[in-house]
Formats: structure tokens, C-alpha cells, sequence
């Protein structure tokens, strides 16, 4: 029998995280509404140390997305600044990538398509992409569905499908915003632990909004509460629990209740 | 976790043939037809067969001029007699070549035009604002002006027809284009996708359908232009100077054999871009899974 072992192990558990730090200075972000000025964030700043997880939770219309898009290039703060390892932010780059609450896959691309099509402006190789494609594929739990197209499967696999995507060119930031609040409860639960498991197997920093204050407690390592009108911090609560993490322990009920609480 | 295999979707989306009901106890062998007989809708010739009967009756009963209503033995010897000397391949070769050569112009055309005119505000107000403004002139009012420029020849016929096929196509493209949903640009732009990447994977796959319905549109509109052109400007061959010619010597069985030909070719072309469009737009057919 051959002894042959493969070159590369789809995933290295637990990488030391190197790259990935978001450090946000200040920030300040103001909507322009016919004329009218609307101040949607007010004075945020927070670090989120390489290869941690934040969660940012919030009622509607607090600016939770808003700030997270600001994070990925997409929308332009009026004030304060965003960087990546100390380089600011601004506009979209490779070393972020962004999961949206509809999974936003392109629906005439196959989902291994879809996934493969995080690699075009880059100069990565066609061999290259589709081993990392199909590692991927793997890594989110769609081996098999690669040839299918997004009409033809789930909500919850296309979400799956999405998170590969924006994880295949392997980004130091995941951006998540709200990923699973489309999902009904048993997909969501069942995705809560893929994402705690993607988290630690590849070491990326993640930030997640949120408005499921069980699914932050559950994932996160430190939880922003913003308060709305304008967007501000309220508050900012680590959350010192082994992963992975049981629902049910007095510390974790404890901990969600405090944070409900705030919304009362 | 679901690991289920891939083969069981059904890609296609064909509808999963039922199973043939148990033949009866004692009846032996039941009839049936081969499968390209059966795909046939029997049904829906039984309207024509009925109106060819009465048609065939009619002209012979005496009842009617059969100069206005020619027998179908009349009609099928006229359309021997043109097949044999090769005059209806000639009439129908000239009227395909006319439409197809001025659809691939007009689609050139318009394809190019629609998407320059969606990318850039400059070249809508430049080139966008005559060609709505020249739309307003009904098709069949630039048969003079054409005719007094460039004669009653192809030229003629070939610009007429791609007049009459450019609109649709243009203005599908335009609007497909300009339609691109914005979730789906965003995700180029978190790509770092330029101009480019952008027009090339997103917005031009994205209106596929949008230009294939315009392709469809023009290629009707150029059918309509090509009998058209045929029949108002005369010069050459083509079906439409079969009906010309049939209505100017009272031969009505000449005017129903093009007419006929006309709707055949206009059944041929629609269906090839259905073949087309069921080819490029597989990616429609929804066929959910249930599995998280």
C-alpha cells in the first residue's frame, strides 16, 4: 500500500493569527436625506485584535450595518478612521471578505462558480483556485452540490455557498452581516456551530452583526452593544466562555440575559 | 450534515416520466406509438384538419369562385410545379438571407449601442436621445425615404430590416443593463472587480435574458420587415414578391403558398431562439432542496 500523503491538509486547526487587527478610531458617519443631515455612528472606536471574533448587536436602524460596510470599503465615513494591521481603509480589498444577509450568489454560476469567482481580478492560478475551491466546497460542507445552481438548492446551502466564497481567497477579515437572519431557527443553529468552527479551524478575524443576542453570546469573544439615534457605543462585554459552547450553562444564560436586558 | 450525492437533482429540470399504468388483466399488448409520433399534438391539428375538410368541400361544391378560394389540389400543383422548376428555393433562400443578414446587422447594432448608451451617461444623451426621438416615426413611413436614397434593390430591403430589428434589441439591452441589481454589483466591488470584470461578469451575464427577449422581438420585427420590404419594393426575389406577384395576376394559390412559407420561417426562427434561450438560461430552472 502507498503511503502517499497529500501536500496540503485542507485546513491547519488552529493557526496562530498573524494579520487581521481592525482598529476603528473615533468613527463618525453621516447620511445625507434630502438636504437633511442624519448622524448615523457617533464617536466608535474599538479594536478587534487579530483572529478575534466581535459581535455587534443592536435594534434596527442603529447603524450596525452601516458601520460594518464602512469596515469593508463600501460605504465612506465622515470622520475618524478605519485600519487594517495599521493601513487605512478606503474602499474594498481581497484581504476582506463580506458575507451579506441574502446570500447575493450570482444565479446563473454553478455554486462552484460562484465561489471560484472571489478569484478574478486576482492573479492566483487556475489550478490553484480550484483545489482551494474545492477545499472550500469541503470546509462549508457542499461536497457534491459544486454543479448544482443556486435555484436548486436551500437557503441555508446557499449561505454555506456564500461563506466559501468570501472565505477562498483567504481574507484576514470575515465580515458577517447578519448571515443568518434570513435562515429558519434549526438552520441557524446548525450554521451557529459551522461558523464557530470555520472561526477557529482558520484563525481569520471575524465581525458579526447581529440582532440574535443568543447568537452572539454563543459565537463571539467580545459583544458591541450599539444604541440608536445616533449610532453609539452602550456597551462593551468580553465574553469569556470555552469553545465550543454550551447554551444551557448558567454563565452563557447569565450572560445573555445581562445583555437582553439592555434592550428593555 | 448532509453529504447527500449530487446525482439525484434533476439538472434539467424534466419532469420525471410517470410510470405507464399496469396493462388490464387479459387485454393483451396495448398499442402504441413511437416516441417522436407521440410528442405530435394530435389535438391541436384536429381545428386545421377540420377547416382543411371544409375548405376542400367548399371549393368543390360550386358554391364559391375558386378563383377567390383555389381547391388544395390546385395549391399542391402550383407548389409541385415551384418546387420542381427550383423558383421556391430561390423565392426562399433570397427572403432568409435578406432577414437573417439584416437581423445579425441590426443585433451587432444593437447589442453594441444598448450597452454603450446603459455604461455611459454621455453616449445615452449622444446617441440614446435621436434614436427614441427616430422611433417615433411608424416603421413603414421610412419606406419612401429609403427608396427614394438607396432604390427598391437589397441595399434597400437589408437597411429596412435592420431599422425594424435594431429597436427592440437596443432597447432591451439598455434596459437589462441599467436593471443590474445592486446586491450583485456590490459583490463584484467587494471582489475588487474593475470596469471591466464588473461589465464582463456581472452586468452583461446578469441581462442575458433581458437581451435574449430583444433578440426574440427583433427577429419577429425582422420577419415582418423582410415581407415587407419585399412586397413595397419590389426588385428580386423573396416571398414576399410571390404575394406581390400572386395578387397582381390573381393567383391566390401563389398568394396562400407564400403566405404559408412565411409562417413556417417564422416558426423555424422563434424556435431556434427558444432552443437558444432554454440552453443559456438552464440556470432558471428552480428545483430546490431541502436540506439546511
Amino acid at each position: 500500500m502507498t503511503t502517499s500523503v497529500t501536500l496540503h491538509d485542507p485546513i491547519v486547526p488552529h493557526p496562530v493569527p498573524v494579520a487581521g487587527a481592525v482598529a476603528i478610531d473615533h468613527l463618525r458617519k453621516v447620511f445625507n436625506l434630502d438636504g437633511r443631515e442624519l448622524e448615523v455612528l457617533r464617536d466608535i472606536s474599538l479594536d478587534v485584535p487579530a483572529g478575534g471574533f466581535l459581535a455587534i448587536v443592536g435594534a434596527s436602524g442603529c447603524g450596525k450595518s452601516t458601520l460594518l460596510r464602512i469596515i469593508a470599503g463600501l460605504e465612506q465615513a465622515e470622520g475618524g478612521r478605519v485600519t487594517l494591521d495599521g493601513a487605512p481603509i478606503t474602499g474594498p480589498g481581497l484581504d476582506r471578505g463580506m458575507v451579506f444577509q441574502d446570500h447575493r450568489l450570482f444565479p446563473w454560476l454553478t455554486v462552484r462558480e460562484n465561489i471560484a469567482l472571489a478569484f478574478a481580478a486576482t492573479e492566483v492560478p487556475r489550478a490553484e483556485a480550484d483545489r482551494r475551491v474545492a477545499e472550500h466546497l469541503e470546509l462549508v460542507g457542499l461536497n457534491g452540490f459544486g454543479d448544482a445552481y443556486p435555484s436548486q438548492i436551500s437557503g441555508g446551502m446557499a449561505q454555506r455557498a456564500a461563506i466559501a466564497r468570501a472565505l477562498v481567497n483567504e481574507p484576514e477579515v470575515l465580515l458577517l452581516d447578519e448571515p443568518l437572519g434570513a435562515l429558519d431557527a434549526l438552520t441557524r443553529v446548525r450554521l451557529q456551530k459551522e461558523l464557530e468552527r470555520i472561526w477557529q479551524a482558520k484563525g481569520v478575524t471575524m465581525i458579526l452583526v447581529t440582532h440574535d443576542i443568543d447568537e452572539a453570546v454563543f459565537l463571539a469573544d467580545r459583544i458591541i452593544v450599539l444604541e440608536p439615534r445616533p449610532g453609539r457605543i452602550r456597551r462593551s462585554i468580553p465574553v469569556d466562555l470555552p469553545h465550543p459552547r454550551d447554551r444551557s450553562l448558567p454563565a452563557f444564560v447569565a450572560l445573555r440575559d445581562d445583555i437582553l436586558a439592555e434592550f428593555h | 450534515m448532509t453529504t447527500a450525492n449530487v446525482s439525484h437533482i434533476p439538472l434539467t429540470g424534466a419532469p420525471i416520466a410517470s410510470e405507464p399504468a399496469p396493462a388490464a388483466p387479459g387485454s393483451s399488448a396495448t398499442f402504441r406509438l413511437p416516441g417522436f409520433l407521440r410528442r405530435i399534438p394530435w389535438r391541436g391539428l384536429l381545428l386545421p384538419a377540420i377547416l382543411l375538410g371544409l375548405w376542400e368541400g367548399f371549393s368543390h361544391s360550386g358554391l364559391i369562385n375558386t378563383a377567390i378560394l383555389p381547391s388544395l389540389e390546385t395549391i399542391a400543383r402550383t407548389l409541385g410545379g415551384l418546387v420542381i422548376s427550383g423558383d421556391l428555393w430561390i423565392h426562399l433562400g433570397a427572403s432568409i438571407l435578406r432577414l437573417l443578414g439584416g437581423f445579425i446587422i441590426a443585433a451587432i447594432l444593437g447589442l453594441a449601442v444598448g450597452t454603450v448608451c446603459a455604461l455611459s451617461r454621455g453616449a445615452d444623451l449622444v446617441l440614446g436621445t435621436p434614436i427614441a426621438a427616430i422611433r417615433q416615426v411608424p416603421l413603414f413611413g421610412w419606406i419612401p425615404l429609403i427608396a427614394v436614397i438607396a432604390g427598391i434593390g437589397e441595399a434597400s430591403k437589408v437597411v429596412f430590416v435592420v431599422l425594424a430589428a435594431f429597436y427592440p434589441i437596443v432597447l432591451n439591452t439598455t434596459q437589462g443593463l441599467r436593471n443590474a441589481p445592486a446586491e450583485l454589483v456590490e459583490v463584484g466591488r467587494v471582489f475588487g472587480f474593475g470596469r471591466w470584470l464588473l461589465l464582463r461578469r456581472v452586468l452583461l451575464p446578469q441581462a442575458v435574458p433581458a437581451v435574449l427577449t430583444g433578440l426574440k422581438h427583433g427577429l419577429t420585427f425582422a420577419g415582418l420587415a423582410t415581407v415587407s420590404a419585399e412586397v413595397f419594393m419590389t426588385a428580386g426575389p423573396g416571398l414576399g414578391n410571390l404575394l406581390d406577384y400572386g395578387q397582381a395576376n390573381m393567383r391566390v394559390d401563389l398568394v396562400l403558398i407564400g403566405v404559408a412559407f412565411i409562417g413556417l420561417l417564422g416558426v423555424s426562427l422563434t424556435s431556434l431562439i427558444t432552443l437558444l434561450e432554454r440552453r443559456l438560461l438552464r440556470w432558471r430552472t428552480p428545483n430546490r432542496q431541502d436540506q439546511p
